[in-house]
C-alpha cells in the first residue's frame, strides 16, 4: 500500500514535469543579454529624466551668476539623481558589453569587472549623500564625485569605443564578404552580355566607402590607444569624431548596396537562362558552369577555367596541378567568374554562390536553393539556369 | 489502482505533447518542419532573398553601432557641477 502511494507521488510529478517544455529552465545566453539591455535602457532614460528636472531645480535656484543659494533638500535631489544617472549610464554600457558578440568572454569579463567598481563606488558615494546632515558634508561628497566622474567617463568611453570597434569590424567584415558575391554576380552578368556600367559605379562607390570606413576605424583605435589619462581627453574626442566619420561612411556604402542588390535582382530576371544557387553546408560540392561562383569556408578548393577570372583572398598554400587547375589548402573566399568554370571544394563552413548556368554536386551535409526548388540535404546533382554551353 | 493507471497514462501523455512542443533550441516545431524526408521542396523565396536577408541583418548591426554611439555621447550631458 505504500509502495503504491509512492509510486503515485512519483507518477504525479513526473506528470508536472512532462508538462514543462526541456528549454523551459534555462532561456538562452544572447536572450538574457538583450533583456538586461532594455532593462538597462529604461532604467537610464528614466534616472536621466529625473536628473534633467532636478538639475533644472538647481539651476534656477542657483542662477547663471552662481549667487544664488540652493537649499540642502535641492542640493541633495540633485546629487542623488545625479548619482543616479552615472550609475544608470554605466549600468547601459555594461549590458552593451554583455551583449556585445564581438568581444571575447575575456574582455568582456575584464571590462564588466572594472565597470562595477566604478559602480560600487558611486554607490557607496550615493549613501554618503543620502545620509549627509549639512551642506559642507553634501559638497564634500558632490566634489569626491565630480574628481571620479571625470576619470570613470574616460574609461566608460574607452571600454565603449572598444564595444563599438568590434562592432565596426564585424559590419565591416560581412560588407566585404557579401561586396565579393555582389562583384561576382555583376562580373557574370557582364559575361552574359549585359551592360553592367551603372552596376560598376555603384560597386566602386561601395567599396569607396568601405575603405574609408576601415581607414577611419584604424584612425579612431589609434586614437582610443592613445588616451592613458583625463588629459588625454582631446584624443578620445577624436576617436569618437572618427568612429561617427567610419559610421557615415557605414551607412554611405549600405545605400550603395542595397541599390546594387536592387538592380541586380531586376537585371538578373531578364537574362534568359540565367539562374542562381546558394548553398550552405559541410562537405564537398563540385561546380561546372558559366558565369560566376562564390565560395568561402576553411577547407580545400580547385579551380579551373577555360576563359575568365579567379580571385582567392585567404592564408593557405597553392598549388599548380598539371591539367591547368590551381589547388588552394585552407583558402577563405574566392570569387571565379567565366566561361567553362569547374570548381571543387571540400571543407566546413563552406558558403556557396553560383550565378549564371551550371550544375553542382553536392555531398555532406548542408541545404541550398535554386531559384525553383530548395533543398534540405547535400546529396546529389542541382541544376541552376539554364543549358551550359558545351563548345564553351 | 485504477488511479495509478489513469496517471500512468496522464504522465505517458504529457511526456509525449511535451517533447513534441518543443526541439532542443527552444523553437516550436510544426508538423511541416519536422517532414526532413522530403529532399526538396519549393523554395518559398528566390536565393536573391537570401542576399536580401544578409543586408537586412547588416542594416540591424549598423541601426545598432548607430545607436550605441548616440548613447555613448549622452555621458557628457552628465556633469557632476555642484
Amino acid at each position: 500500500m505504500k509502495a503504491m502511494k509512492l509510486l503515485s507521488i512519483a507518477l504525479v510529478a513526473m506528470l508536472a514535469l512532462s508538462l514543462l517544455p526541456p528549454g523551459y529552465a534555462q532561456p538562452p545566453p544572447v536572450k538574457k543579454a538583450e533583456e538586461r539591455y532594455k532593462a538597462a535602457k529604461s532604467s537610464y532614460l528614466s534616472a536621466m529624466e529625473m536628473y534633467k528636472n532636478a538639475r533644472q531645480d538647481f539651476m534656477k535656484i542657483r542662477g547663471p551668476a552662481k549667487r544664488g543659494t540652493v537649499p540642502f533638500d535641492k542640493l541633495q535631489n540633485f546629487v542623488l539623481r545625479s548619482i543616479d544617472a552615472m550609475i544608470a549610464h554605466i549600468e547601459l554600457v555594461k549590458a552593451r558589453v554583455e551583449m556585445s558578440g564581438a568581444l571575447t568572454e575575456e574582455e568582456k569579463s575584464e571590462a564588466i569587472e572594472r565597470l562595477d567598481t566604478y559602480v560600487s563606488y558611486l554607490k557607496e558615494k550615493r549613501i554618503e549623500a543620502e545620509q549627509a546632515e549639512n551642506r559642507e558634508q553634501l559638497l564634500k561628497v558632490g566634489r569626491e564625485v565630480r574628481t571620479k566622474w571625470l576619470e570613470v567617463r574616460l574609461e566608460v568611453r574607452k571600454i565603449a569605443g572598444r564595444v563599438i570597434i568590434s562592432r565596426i569590424d564585424r559590419i565591416l567584415t560581412r560588407a566585404e564578404e557579401i561586396g565579393d558575391r555582389l562583384e561576382v554576380r555583376v562580373e557574370a552578368l557582364r559575361e552574359a552580355g549585359e551592360d553592367t556600367t551603372e552596376l560598376e559605379a555603384l560597386l566602386q562607390q561601395y567599396r569607396e566607402h568601405l575603405s574609408l570606413a576601415a581607414e577611419k576605424r584604424n584612425t579612431a583605435e589609434e586614437k582610443l590607444n592613445a588616451v592613458t589619462s583625463p588629459e588625454d581627453a582631446g584624443n578620445l574626442r577624436e576617436a569618437h569624431t572618427y568612429l561617427r566619420e567610419t559610421n557615415r561612411h557605414i551607412k554611405e556604402m549600405f545605400v550603395a548596396l542595397r541599390q546594387i542588390a536592387r538592380e541586380l535582382r531586376d537585371k538578373e530576371v531578364t537574362v534568359t537562362g540565367f539562374g542562381a544557387l546558394f548553398a550552405r553546408g559541410n562537405g564537398s560540392a563540385v561546380l561546372r558552369g558559366d558565369g560566376g561562383v562564390f565560395v568561402s569556408g576553411n577547407g580545400t578548393l580547385t579551380v579551373k577555367v577555360s576563359s575568365g577570372r579567379v580571385r582567392v583572398v585567404g592564408a593557405g598554400e597553392k598549388q599548380e596541378n598539371e591539367d591547368g587547375s590551381v589547388t588552394y589548402r585552407g583558402f577563405g573566399r574566392a570569387k571565379v567568374v567565366g566561361r567553362g568554370i569547374h570548381v571543387s571544394v571540400t571543407g566546413e563552413n563552406l558558403l556557396i554562390r553560383a550565378v549564371g548556368r551550371g550544375t553542382a554536386e553536392l555531398s555532406g551535409t548542408g541545404e541550398w536553393r535554386t531559384v525553383r526548388v530548395a533543398g534540405s540535404s547535400w546529396s546529389g546533382e542541382v541544376s541552376y539556369g539554364g543549358e551550359v554551353n558545351e563548345s564553351s | 489502482m485504477r488511479a495509478v493507471s489513469l496517471l500512468l497514462t496522464l504522465t505517458l501523455l504529457g511526456l509525449f505533447t511535451g517533447c513534441a512542443q518543443v526541439d532542443g533550441k527552444g523553437q516550436q516545431i510544426t508538423p511541416a518542419d519536422t517532414q526532413e524526408s522530403y529532399p526538396e521542396r519549393e523554395a518559398p523565396q528566390s536565393p536573391v532573398n537570401t542576399e536580401d536577408t544578409e543586408i537586412d541583418s547588416l542594416l540591424q548591426e549598423i541601426q545598432t553601432l548607430d545607436e550605441f554611439l548616440g548613447e555613448i555621447e549622452g555621458i557628457d550631458s552628465i556633469e557632476a557641477e555642484f
